[in-house]
């Protein structure tokens, strides 16, 4: 049995704990080494072969491959050590670590730090509740995935998907271009669970039907699948029996949802959070536990690869400073009284980390998920009296993460935050005339923004003198309109004709002001991605961005 | 020609009622986006639709029995199924490095089919 100390331990290869290795050995850490089950580094970065990898964090349109190649390439260029087919069999809370391997046999390592990056699991027809028999054919969107693209098997030719999480999906589109055909894409509620550009190019493109607001009953077959029972539900969740009805298949996939896999967490005695599934967890990443970090979806199903790989570089960054620190005996202060709990106020459903210390320097980043999808909301963070976050989003939906990022400077003085995300009635851009000194900054800075030049003429905003009483005011041309009236007529705005109702430039003497030169284009302030311009670049104050919260 | 076009640029996920001129395949009008962003997206997906297309190949002679594999740019939305069928007739044989060719200008619409990960034996 081998027995040895090692300054760091990750567990898991997928791309928390590449990341995370790999920021541990750039701060300095020399003994670093990597515990991995399965035969290969990159965890299930290899059996994802579609792209949409590392947009934000590379910038680059990569494969699951792909980013996987990158990360192992920095892992073998550093030199940092890894055991594959290594199964960690226990962990405990002095960061003592059992684990099992072919060639090696036992080994017992004990760490001064621990890298938790076990990723998550699916969940599986046992924890949905589908009556029936057990055949054959049933299996999870991510097997399905590993045998088509890791294996080379097409596990059945009708397949029908239970859920719409961006694994069923990509796995949709898989099975029909490798000539399978999907029967039905079937989700509980009113929208997809996954992201919009998985619904459009998966779903759309390839016209499979996707049933909202159905789900399936029942399993029929012995030794394997033969069909499913699909039928409606209502807004509550229960099922319209008149709705029943048979779908002939012989695979059902189940896209169903992912739990974090926190077997080795609990074993250790870290405390976990029922909302996210995984390990409360502070701002560097730490359980706890001290001494025990975790990334990546361990600590919560995050929706990108880049947000996995974001947080294994902060976790392999902390450990990196607390193993120095304990080597210089000059270990920072323990977390406790000192940090600052987070927690999910309205309408969001919960918040990773969970609490952040009141010594930080850099600004933090906090991901949240909302409840439900809704347009024009306020999402802020504060104590009740003063919000020290505030950010307007046109549209959010539970299916994409929100980033809060907490301005480190305005933070003392909180001792709980609540990080609310809350309706608004209203919002635009509110002209308090009196303060306006008529520099006429916004009327540059929006033709610049919209046109590449300075040239107010342009602008969707205009400064007017009024002579007599020598007060400037500012007026916005009107948003964007899809009203319906019967006196339609063709507005073009930037070569593209649009329907808009007439009667607001008959109404309105200075609507015909709005017009590009030279051109019959109108003008139409479009808020610039609910941050506008001419609200930011207003050092008077005459311009501000007005919002009037639901009841 | 009239098509339903979902925006993806942001999460709002407008439905964009694109008008097409029949004649010229230009952009007539549209209704229903809510930005600037939405009329390029949507111009592009009424009148040439491309996607970058990921899938796998047979490979022979290597203990890995697949290789993953993708269009190096992106492909028309209508020859996706056509290439599919191309490349279940393609076998790769290691080495083969990553980023290298596994078949080259696919029914002659000059894109490549490259490897996404090296195949070694």
């Amino acid at each position: 049995m081998i027995t040895r100390d090692v300054s760091l331990v990750v567990i898991g290869s997928g791309p928390a704990g590449l990341a995370a290795a790999i920021k541990a050995k750039e701060s300095g850490i020399d003994e670093v080494v990597i515990l991995e089950r399965s035969e290969e580094l990159g965890g299930l970065l290899h059996q994802c072969v579609h792209n949409g990898f590392g947009l934000l964090c590379f910038k680059e349109d990569l494969t699951g491959p792909e980013f996987a190649c990158r990360l192992i390439e920095k892992v073998n260029e550093l030199g940092i050590e890894y055991n594959l087919e290594t199964m960690v069999i226990e962990l405990n809370a002095r960061r003592n670590i059992k684990a099992v391997n072919p060639q090696k046999g036992v080994m017992n390592l004990n760490a001064g730090a621990v890298v938790l990056a076990m990723g998550c699991r699916e969940r599986t027809y046992h924890q949905v509740g589908v009556m029936g028999t057990r055949p054959a054919g049933v299996l999870t969107a991510g097997t399905a995935q590993r045998y088509i693209n890791v294996e080379g098997y097409l596990p059945g030719k009708e397949v029908v998907i239970l859920g719409s999480g961006d694994i069923g999906m990509i796995m949709a589109r898989r099975l029909t271009l490798e000539g399978a055909k999907v029967l039905a894409v079937v989700e509980k509620l009113p929208y997809v669970g996954g992201l919009k550009r998985n619904e459009v190019q998966c779903i759309h493109d390839f016209d499979i039907p996707l049933y909202l607001q159905h789900t399936v009953t029942k399993i029929h077959g012995n030794a394997r699948i033969e069909g499913v029972t699909m039928v409606e539900v209502d807004g509550k969740g229960d099922a319209n029996k008149a709705t029943e009805r048979l779908i002939g298949c012989d695979t059902l996939l189940l896209s169903v949802g992912l739990i974090p896999e926190n077997e080795l967490s609990l074993q250790a005695g870290v405390k976990l959070d029922l909302l996210t599934n995984g390990p409360f967890v502070s701002e560097r990443m730490e359980t706890t536990i001290p001494g025990i970090f975790a990334c990546g979806n361990v600590v919560t199903v995050y929706d990108l690869v880049d947000y996995v790989m974001w947080s294994g570089e902060i976790a392999g960054k902390s450990a990196a400073t607390l193993v120095k620190g304990k080597k210089t005996q000059a270990r920072k202060p323990k977390r406790g009284k000192e940090s600052i709990s987070i927690k999910a106020g309205n309408n969001v459903r919960f918040v990773s980390p969970q609490s952040i210390d009141k010594e930080i320097e850099d600004d933090v980043d906090i991901y949240i998920r909302v409840t439900e999808p809704m347009r024009n909301v306020e999402i802020s963070a504060g104590d009740g009296n003063e919000d020290i976050y505030k950010k307007i989003y046109r549209a959010v939906t539970p299916g994409e993460m929100v980033v809060v990022r907490i301005p480190a400077k305005q933070l003392k003085t909180h001792n709980e935050l609540v990080i609310k995300c809350e309706k608004l009635a209203w919002l635009g851009i509110n002209i308090n005339f009196e303060r306006c000194t008529g520099c006429r900054y916004c009327e540059a800075i929006c033709s610049f923004g919209h046109f590449d030049e300075v040239n107010p003429v342009k602008s969707c905003i205009r400064i007017y003198n009024d002579l007599q009483s020598n007060v400037y005011f500012p007026i916005i041309a009107g948003p964007y309109t899809d009203a319906k009236c019967t006196s339609q007529r063709f507005v073009v705005i930037q070569g593209i004709e649009y329907d808009a109702c007439a009667l607001c430039p008959i109404c309105c003497p200075i609507r015909p002001f709005f017009m590009e030169p030279g051109t019959e284009n109108s003008l139409k302030c479009d808020m610039c991605g609910m941050d506008p311009m001419c609200v930011q670049f207003c050092s008077s104050g005459a311009l501000t961005l007005a919002t009037e919260k639901e009841e | 020609m009239e098509k339903e076009v979902i925006c993806i640029v942001c999460p709002l996920g407008c439905r964009i009622n694109a008008v097409v001129d029949d004649a010229t395949g230009e952009l007539k009008s549209i209704l229903g986006n809510e930005c600037h962003e939405g009329v390029s997206y949507a111009k592009k997906e009424v009148t040439s639709p491309e996607r970058v297309l990921t899938t796998t190949v047979i490979t022979e002679g290597s203990s890995q029995p697949l290789l993953p594999v993708r269009s190096n740019k992106p492909l028309p939305k209508g020859k996706l199924k056509e290439v599919m069928r191309e490349l279940a007739y393609v076998k790769v044989k290691p080495p083969l490095k990553i980023g290298e060719a596994a078949a080259k200008n696919i029914l002659n619409t000059k894109v490549d089919i490259i490897a996404t990960r090296s195949l070694t034996t």
